[in-house]
């Protein structure tokens, strides 16, 4: 069932991004935990659940882009590493490497996020789902990229996104939510294709 | 005779199971909220079995902020530290949510067991009220002569998705298979019961506990009946066979699996946790605890490294491809250094050779694209006879788990081709293990089950041209051919190879599985691994476009959380060959395959070279029921 409605264009929006949560959805998360544990609570109800009102939705971003000082280099998920050395880990590629703490522009889908409203999110190369019970967060394919959101939150999207924002590379595990992440962008400009 | 001790245990085990199937199952005891006596709850649970010698842990909980004054914890009368030989220990914390937490005490006995066979009951009296929880300690067999156990698991595996497998590998001509599979031809079948302490669904760490310890556990659980404290690896424990057969056996173990070798169902044959997901502690567990497997084969490499290493997922620093080195073993990463070890058998082999979970053999062998950077991955036959080349080197025997992971999670997406394509080399896997052991250790015991099922399958056949090019749903649905509409499917295996030549032939199965997302379907091979169902934009699970574009839509039969096919409660199927296998050739429960194995190896944990007396004298069991052909019905 393709989506047969049109897709809004993305218009950056002033509205806080509580209001916009409050007014679009239920605010309901996704009945899954990285633990590889059992939903804890009930599975969402009450909220739209048909992929044509899903397409209603316009992505909102609190803050527009900030202009963003030069030109921001293209890069896709297959130019990430060559290859996985099993007693040493990921092998970065050059061009990744050249790239780190520059802008770049990139492709690609949000992963299931945990709640609606993000400063953050996992961007994969194609859409993602996983499953609670037999899948943890070790299913992740390695070719992800942990999206910062430099200003405000944006709501969850199935749609596919372009991006820009600086890279930052090397493997780090973040305090505040326990990601563990090798590639992350601190994105200011985020646009649903 | 070994016959008669062993039919004996699969009656003392599995009449109490049918004899009280109607009473109310709750792992706990009294649980009345309120003002009446603290509520108590006793680890392990009523109906628990055991073998003699087998090490266990006890915990008691009570609710309340200070012990009972007038606590008391006997055994069959008389004090539990009395019985056992051994003094608890008490500890504080609090369960349930932060906002209302409820405090409980616990009292606990490590590493107890049992001298002898018999019934116990266990009383608590707390507050003037007694809980309590009956244990049957089962009288070891004298053994059917097997000294070796495999025990192949197929996770997620039904008869259903064994049949559809058979049709498309060996092909069905006017209504006969051309050929058998090698599990069609074993001596034994049974059936066994999947329902865990918490559920009558399971997942695949407390199913994979039961089959490795003989007892019950809860849905992420492993070797551990799950108490209420937050810390997952203080539940009170229950000892494995593979600890077992190694502690008083002295036997090598094995394990091989296609899923990271921390999944759920290896971690079962020797960790212990509530929480399946602690993976890193998980792949440390075996170096921490000393039982060190002679062979691990898997995926996974991403959990033996550091977090400061691209890829790693351990918190903790440690490398341990590094200590399992300086543990003695040999670390091989690729299916070309995987044979190199087998021709010359290390003391301790550990194979990994996936960052994650290994790629399914569809992709491997023919959507190559699929693996990465991961060419040269070894698929499960070459796992398998690499750990056996190893393992029946010791002549005290061996315990081998073998899984076929990916039987499960390409079912869960409802990706039918690369569970097919899993359950074929399950059964080339299966195949090589009965050729070993028919050439080199006919005291082999084969065992061959699931953890539990999916709801897949098979009502018809699909005409793929006339699917493709119907205009509209309604066409699609007319090119599904029914009864005498559905023939055969057109797959051919010309190289006899076990795998159809082409997975895109002209007429496929019509196969779904009866849960699933908002999703299409279109019956034919995907090129990638499927995702048929993505996050919304509210978190409910919603059609992905990129998945079957072409296919019906399908309307969602669970919650919209659910972002794939889920476990399914139907018994699981059992094949078992060599010594000791009859004992499977029943209705068991799953905690029954563990006393299966322990019977046909004559494991007596009480005697002190783990071999059952050959003096000893089952206990005769009274029918309260009917005896016809040497069998008690009871209702
Ligand atoms: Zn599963």
């Amino acid at each position: 069932m393709s989506p047969t409605t049109r897709v809004p264009t993305f218009r950056p929006t002033w509205l806080p991004g509580l209001i916009v949560c409050l007014l679009l959805a239920g605010c309901v998360t996704a009945g899954t935990s990285p633990t590889g544990e059992p939903p804890t609570g009930t599975p969402p109800t009450g909220g739209p659940t048909s992929s044509a009102m899903v397409e209603d939705r316009t992505v909102v971003v609190d803050h527009p882009p900030t202009d963003a000082s030069g030109e921001a280099v293209p890069l896709s998920f297959e130019e990430f590493y060559d290859g996985y050395d099993i007693r040493t880990g990921l092998i970065l590629s050059d061009t990744l490497r050249s790239l780190a703490g520059r802008r770049v522009r990139m492709e690609g889908y949000m992963a299931p996020p945990l709640k609606p409203d993000l400063d953050f999110f996992v961007l994969t190369r194609i859409r993602m789902a996983y499953c609670p019970f037999c899948s943890t967060a070790a299913d992740w394919p390695d070719d992800i990229a942990v999206v910062y959101l430099t200003q405000g939150t944006m709501r969850a999207t199935d749609r596919p996104l372009r991006l820009e924002g600086v890279l930052e590379l090397g493997a780090r595990r973040d305090e505040q939510t326990g990601l563990l992440s090798i590639v992350r962008i601190r994105a200011d400009h985020i646009e649903p294709l | 005779m070994p016959v008669l001790p062993h039919r004996r245990i699969v009656a003392s085990v599995a009449i109490p199971v049918l004899l009280l199937a109607s009473m109310p199952v709750s792992p706990v005891g009294a649980q009345s909220p309120g003002d009446g006596p603290a509520p108590v709850l006793i680890l392990p649970t009523d109906r628990a079995a055991f073998l003699p010698g087998a090490t266990f842990d006890i915990r008691i909980e009570i609710e309340g902020e200070a012990l009972p004054a007038d606590l008391a914890i006997t055994v069959d009368g008389a004090p539990a530290a009395d019985f056992f030989g051994a003094e608890s220990t008490t500890e504080t914390w609090s369960k349930g949510p932060e906002t209302a937490p409820v405090p409980v005490q616990g009292v606990t006995w490590r590493g107890v067991s049992f001298a002898a066979p018999g019934s116990h009951t266990v009383e608590v009296t707390a507050d003037g009220a007694t809980t309590s929880v009956d244990w049957n300690v089962l009288a070891p067999s004298q053994g059917a002569g097997a000294r070796n156990v495999i025990l192949f698991i197929a996770d997620g595996w039904t008869v259903a998705e064994l049949t559809a497998a058979r049709v498309i590998s060996r092909g069905n001509v006017e209504g006969k298979y051309l050929r058998p599979f090698t599990i069609d031809q074993m001596p034994a079948v049974g059936l066994a019961h999947t329902s865990g302490l918490d559920s009558i669904i399971t997942d695949s760490a407390n199913a994979a506990s039961a089959l490795n310890t003989g007892h019950k556990a809860a849905v992420n659980a492993l070797g551990s009946y799950p108490d209420t404290s937050p810390a997952s690896a203080d539940d009170p424990k229950v000892e494995t066979f593979a600890e077992l057969v190694k502690r008083l056996r002295g036997m090598s173990v094995g394990i091989v699996t296609t899923a990271d070798w921390t999944d759920a169902t290896p971690a079962a044959v020797f960790a212990h946790t509530r929480r399946r997901g602690d993976q890193a502690d998980i792949a440390a567990a075996p170096l921490d605890s000393g039982l060190l497997p002679e062979v691990i084969l898997g995926g996974g490499a991403n959990w033996m490294l550091p977090e400061t290493v691209e890829g790693g997922r351990r918190a903790d620093g440690r490398d341990l491809f590094d200590e399992y080195e300086a543990a003695g073993y040999s670390i091989v990463t690729d299916a070309t250094e995987l044979a190199t070890a087998g021709a010359a058998p290390p003391e301790r082999l550990l194979g990994l050779f996936h960052s994650g979970n290994m790629n399914v053999w569809l992709d491997r062998n023919v959507f190559t694209d699929n693996q990465g950077s991961f060419t040269d991955q070894p698929g499960l036959v070459a796992m398998t006879n690499t750990a056996l080349e190893i393992l029946g080197t010791n002549e005290n025997g061996f315990y081998l788990m073998v899984e076929a992971a990916s039987v499960d999670k390409q079912i869960h997406p409802l990706d039918v081709d690369r569970m097919v394509g899993d359950i074929i080399e399950f059964d080339d896997a299966i195949d090589a293990a009965v050729r070993w052991a028919a050439a080199n250790a006919p005291d082999t015991l084969i065992v061959i089950t699931a953890d539990h099922g999916h709801g897949f399958e098979t009502f018809g056949t699909v005409d793929v041209e006339a699917f493709n090019a119907a205009a509209d749903i309604p066409g699609k649905l007319d090119a599904i051919g029914l009864y005498a509409d559905a023939g055969f499917p057109t797959y051919v295996d010309a190289d006899g190879d076990g795998f159809p030549d082409d997975w895109a032939p002209s007429r496929v199965l019509a196969a779904l599985v009866n849960n699933h997302p908002e999703y299409t379907e279109d019956f034919q091979v995907s090129s990638v691994p499927r995702v048929p169902a993505i996050a919304g934009a509210d978190g409910s699970y919603i059609d992905n476009p990129d998945d079957d574009p072409n296919g019906i839509p399908m309307t969602p039969t669970m919650p919209l959380s659910s972002s794939q096919g889920v476990h399914t409660l139907q018994d699981v199927p059992v094949f078992a060959g060599g010594p000791g296998a009859e004992y499977f050739g029943a209705v068991l429960d799953n905690t029954d395959i563990f006393f299966g194995m322990a019977a046909a190896i004559g494991l007596d944990p009480s005697a002190a070279d783990g071999i059952t007396p050959a003096d000893a004298v089952a206990p005769e069991v009274a029918c309260e029921g009917v005896d016809f052909g040497g069998v008690c019905f009871t209702r």
